[in-house]
């Protein structure tokens, strides 16, 4: 049990000023570590790109945008969480990476105060920098047994909640079969 | 004593407080009535209430819940289309992925739009078939080529289609349902607030009139409090008390009436926590105050009572209440009486009536019997004015101007005399009053020269009823008036028959009794001139007797009354001379012819027996009067009553008081007798 006390990994000064809440989430089991941390350049995809971030980023691989494919967006660190989702209505595992270490390394510039989230769909919600920055939100991966995720099943990516946070409890904000994350 | 006039300001209080009582029961059944309506009212409003809460929750759920399912099926519905829409570009040679992209998502909603509804619905079912369907569909028969894509992308479009319009019937169905849920939530909705509504008015019109009655009964209590702390007024006043002055009080005295008294009375026999201090009652009923009104007028009468009753607020306590009960009847109450204070009110008032009262210009002597009767187990005020009652009786068969203390065995003598007087009453009217004839023997000549005329009461039941008995209730009641006239009527017309038939009997004279009753009532020379015009008995052979104790009641009617009696030719007798005080000059006053000396005198020892007889006998003579000896009943009496040189003598020895038939055979025998006495 980790006790996140918002700027763990937040790059923008402002976050260390004004501690964002205390919440106490479980961040799962590391499967893989970090290979993938600030300041480091993040290669161009070679696979098809599973998610893509624009906007205001500082670390882009494509044109100002940082195109990711699965094994980059995996080096950020892959963890298995066990939590409940809300419209299965059942407790699910999954794999993936933690979107506040996303944001990191794509560099959200410091004028930056939310995350545009848009689905294959168009289905699209906001979250603020300082929910993402506060811990417990998750861009899945995989499932549970390592399989990567259908898109019948939401995948290729999508944004879990770890239990116990805040920002989860609006099941609309468990946004599936992610397209971009437009940081504005 | 209880003042019956109160001052303006306490009348103000006073009469504010009279609803407490008045309006106790109606405000209890008002306030029952309230406090019904109320919870009856609350547990309708709050039962509408907490159904509608329940079933706006409920609602709240349910439309929530529909309105999720309704947005999910819509979107699912959405997602179709475009799946629809992507097939149509994949055919005109778009990308491939792009609809294994949106066959995902519609998957994924159909999924998460199922699990909306619970497993077993109708609705789950079908979103599961549908399901199936998408999965068991051979999508990648679409990256295919040729007429084999072909066919495909065409059977995918009809199988989208098909999604489409099942999930919009579902979508349909959903959206009614939403619609009515939120339709039926609202309604619910309204009618709580409605509900509340009624609850609030009512519980602010509960309290307005609870408050209107809290307020009533605080007042009361608060006036009641002062009241109390003012002049021990309590619970006893009423409306009518003070309202209505007139109804309460006796307008001739300003007293209390019997009605206010019968409420002070029970007001303080409430309250009897300590038994050894209740109330008393002092009855005071004037004595001969019916002579003063028959003779001296009614104005006289009402001076007189104004004057007593002065007397009797003197007398009394400032805690004590007098009233007037009615005629020449007053009651006292003693609150709190130790068995002193109500004795004490009496002595007073008997020494503050000996002083004379003017009356018309005239002195009058007048006193009162008093019957006290303290509280001793009665239930009512009625009973304790009535044990009072009877003890007042009481004091004036005692021989009046005295109290006497209510005791359980007065009731029953008082009991037996109503009975008797009642009886008496009927015994008149059905003419059982019978005449009997006691002889009086000349004791010069030897023989009977006159009869005592007495009336006997001969009862159905137990026969001769005692003189002594019925003739105080005769007197009492007014009945003696009937009964002495019609004696007077028998006894003339019986002697002067005898006088007539009976040999030796022609110059027999008759003596009926007179009582002050007769006399003061006005009508009896009338009555007496009658009896002796149809009888035909000469005036002079008839004495009336009348007591001394006539004198007690000089008035001028008896007076005139007996001046026109002895015009008549009519003689008089002084009956049971010595037995009360004497006045020779009344003696003289009323011309009285003759003198019947008491048998008290008899009863005396030998010597002074024949002293005393022989002094009144020559005092007899010295005025000229025939001294009659009564009551005498044995040889030796009859040798003194000779020896004092008395005229003539009657009583047991010579003869008893006989019936008509037995007198005429008496006479009769002793006419017979007579010449062989004589020779």
């Amino acid at each position: 049990m980790i006790a996140f006390a918002g700027a763990c990994s937040g790059s923008s000064t402002d976050e260390a000023a004004a501690p964002a809440p205390t919440v106490t989430v479980s961040t799962g089991k590391i499967i893989s570590p970090a290979s993938l941390t600030i300041g480091q350049a993040v290669p161009a995809p070679k696979e098809k790109p599973i998610l893509t971030l624009t906007g205001k980023i500082s670390t882009g691989n494509q044109k100002g945008a940082l195109v990711l494919d699965r094994p980059t967006l995996e080096r950020l660190g892959v963890r298995q969480v066990r939590l409940y989702e809300p419209w299965i209505k059942e407790n699910m595992e999954f794999r993936g990476v933690l979107l506040q270490d996303l944001i990191a390394v794509a560099g959200v510039k410091s004028d930056a105060v939310k995350l545009h989230i848009v689905a294959l769909d168009d289905y699209a919600v906001d979250f603020s920098l300082a929910e993402v920055r506060a811990g417990g939100i998750m861009v899945a991966t995989r499932a549970g047994d390592g399989s990567t995720i259908p898109i019948d099943k939401g995948g290729p990516t999508r944004i879990v909640f770890m239990d116990g946070v805040k920002a989860g409890v609006n099941p609309d904000q468990w946004v599936w079969s992610l397209k971009t994350i437009d940081v504005v | 004593m209880r003042m019956f006039r109160r001052r303006r300001s306490e009348d103000a209080f006073a009469t504010d407080l009279v609803p407490v009582y008045e309006a106790r029961q109606w405000q209890k059944v008002v306030q029952a009535v309230l406090v019904l309506v109320m919870v009856s009212a609350t547990i309708g409003v709050l039962g509408i209430v907490v159904r509608n809460s329940v079933l706006l929750g409920r609602m709240t759920a349910e439309v929530s819940d529909a309105q999720q399912r309704t947005t999910n099926l819509h979107q699912l519905q959405f997602s179709a289309i475009q799946l629809r829409l992507t097939l149509i570009e994949l055919d005109a040679g778009g990308d491939p992925d792009a609809v294994t992209i949106r066959r995902g998502l519609l998957g994924r909603l159909a999924t998460v739009v199922r699990l909306l509804f619970p497993a077993s619905s109708s609705q789950a079912r079908q979103l599961q078939e549908i399901q199936t369907e998408l999965d068991r569909f051979p999508w990648h028969r679409l990256e295919g080529k040729g007429h084999d894509r072909t066919v495909a992308l065409s059977a995918a479009k009809v199988l989208v289609a098909q999604v489409e319009v099942r999930v919009k019937a579902i979508y349909d169905v959903q959206e009614k349902f939403f619609y009515d849920a939120t339709r039926e939530s609202l309604e619910a909705k309204r009618s709580s607030e409605n509900a509340l509504v009624v609850l609030v008015s009512l519980v602010v019109v509960m309290a307005v009139s609870w408050l209107i009655l809290l307020r009533r009964r605080a007042r009361n209590r608060l006036v009641l409090a002062y009241a109390a702390l003012l002049s021990e007024v309590s619970e006893r006043r009423t409306l009518q008390d003070q309202l209505s002055h007139q109804a309460f009080h006796d307008a001739l005295t300003g007293l209390p009436n019997r009605a206010m008294f019968l409420q002070e009375l029970t007001a303080t026999m409430r309250p009897a926590a300590d038994p050894a201090s209740g109330p008393s009652v002092v009855l005071v009923d004037l004595d001969g105050f019916k002579n003063v009104n028959d003779t001296l007028g009614h104005a006289a009468g009402d001076d007189l009572l104004r004057q007593i009753a002065d007397r009797l607020r003197e007398c009394v306590r400032a805690e004590d209440t007098v009233a007037r009960l009615g005629g020449d009847e007053f009651a006292i109450v003693v609150p709190a009486d130790t068995g002193h204070e109500a004795l004490a009110v009496s002595r007073r008032l008997i020494d503050a009536l000996m002083s004379p009262i003017t009356v018309a210009g005239q002195e009058i002597s007048i006193s009162a019997s008093i019957g006290i009767a303290r509280l001793d187990g009665q239930d009512t005020a009625d009973d304790l004015l009535s044990d009072a009652d009877i003890a007042m009786y009481a004091a004036k068969k005692a021989g009046k101007d005295r109290y006497e203390v209510f005791r359980h065995d007065m009731r029953d003598q008082t009991l037996q005399r109503v009975r008797l007087e009642q009886q008496l009453g009927r015994a008149v009217a059905n003419r059982e009053i019978e005449v009997f004839y006691q002889p009086i023997v000349d004791l010069s000549a030897d023989r009977v020269t006159a009869v005592e005329a007495l009336a006997r009461w001969r009862h159905p039941e137990d026969e001769l009823v005692s003189p002594a008995v019925f003739i105080p209730i005769a007197e009492d009641s007014g009945l003696i008036r009937e009964i002495g006239s019609d004696v007077l009527r028998q006894a003339c017309v019986t002697v002067q028959q005898w006088r007539q038939t009976v040999p030796g009997s022609k110059d027999l004279s008759v003596t009926v009794n007179v009582s002050a009753r007769q006399l003061l009532s006005g009508t009896f020379s009338g009555h007496l001139f009658d009896a002796l015009r149809d009888s035909g008995l000469p005036p002079t052979s008839l004495t009336l007797e009348i007591t001394e104790s006539l004198m007690l009641e000089e008035s001028d009617t008896v007076v005139a009354e007996l001046a026109r009696i002895k015009s008549l030719g009519v003689r008089l007798a002084m009956d049971d001379f010595g037995a009360g005080y004497s006045s020779i000059a009344l003696l003289l006053r009323l011309q009285v012819d003759v003198l019947k000396i008491d048998k008290t005198f008899l009863d005396l020892d030998n010597r002074e027996q024949g002293t005393l007889i022989r002094a009144v006998t020559e005092l007899g003579h010295t005025l000229g009067l025939t001294v009659v000896a009564e009551g005498v009943e044995t040889t030796e009496q009859l040798a003194h009553v000779r020896a004092a040189q008395c005229d003539a003598a009657q009583g047991f020895l010579l003869a008893r008081p006989m019936p008509e038939a037995a007198t005429r055979r008496h006479l009769e025998v002793a006419a017979q007798l007579l010449p062989a006495a004589n020779t």
